[in-house]
């Protein structure tokens, strides 16, 4: 997939996302991972992949174990609620007609899931590549939260991918 | 006095936009501080993006840089 499978441009006080037929799939299914994972519908908890998963969608915000315990029983579940409840926001609109048209002000469930859903399918100590089908989705993701960011931030341009 | 800082740790996969956009509207910092420390962190692989009065504060601030992908980490802050 390329950026050309996928558009976004403010019109009025609306975001209208225009996404290719063939990526709306895979789109949707990586938002489903993160769905299930904000859900812990994963079958085996512990399994080695989904902690270094989890470590990645949610790396600790403290360097000390007993803080970071105490920091996830204070937020942990809010912020997973709420992002869930983003997710299934954006899955909504995946599931309805092209182009999707959003309110501007309701643009950060898009910023924020596909930003979190890229980390599914890569590390965040890994340069980026293209070299993989796993890296090519998290490619694409992060060029839709780029291409909507842009779209209501033009000011940001010139700051640039890396 | 601040008491706590968060730090925004560099990560390879994140787009320098959205990193700026982040700063620049959860932490409250005016854009071309934004865009600074976004540099700071490409370049020095972290910078203090927040300082806070307390600790809940400082867990905020953090759990919304989470919430968009970023990577912060709360520390105190030490002279």
């Amino acid at each position: 997939m390329t950026e050309t499978h996928f558009t976004a441009e403010l019109d009025g006080d609306e975001l209208v996302l225009t996404l290719a037929a063939d990526a709306v799939q895979p789109v949707r299914t990586a938002v489903e991972l993160l769905a299930d994972h904000l859900e812990d519908k994963w079958v085996n908890q512990w399994s080695p992949q989904r902690r270094v998963v989890r470590k990645d969608l949610f790396p600790p915000a403290y360097k000390s174990r007993t803080a970071q315990e105490q920091y996830e029983q204070r937020h942990g579940a809010a912020a997973k609620a709420d992002l869930l409840a983003a997710a299934q926001r954006v899955l909504a609109a995946l599931a309805g007609s092209q182009p999707m048209r959003c309110p501007a002000d309701a643009s950060d469930d898009w910023i924020r899931v596909l930003g979190v859903a890229r980390l599914l399918y890569t590390h965040r100590d890994r340069p980026l590549s293209n070299d993989t089908l796993r890296a090519q989705a998290a490619n694409f993701l992060s060029a839709m939260q780029h291409e909507v960011l842009i779209a209501l931030r033009p000011e940001l341009t010139e700051v640039g991918k890396r | 006095m601040t008491v706590f800082r968060v730090v925004a740790y560099n990560d390879l996969c994140s787009e320098d936009t959205v990193v700026a956009d982040v700063l620049n509207r959860v932490c409250g910092l005016p854009l071309a501080d934004a865009v600074a420390l976004t540099r700071q962190i490409r370049i020095e692989g972290k910078a203090t993006v927040g300082l806070a009065e307390t600790r809940d504060d400082a867990e905020v601030i953090a759990a919304r840089m989470l919430g968009f992908g970023l990577r912060p980490v709360i520390e105190r802050n030490t002279p």
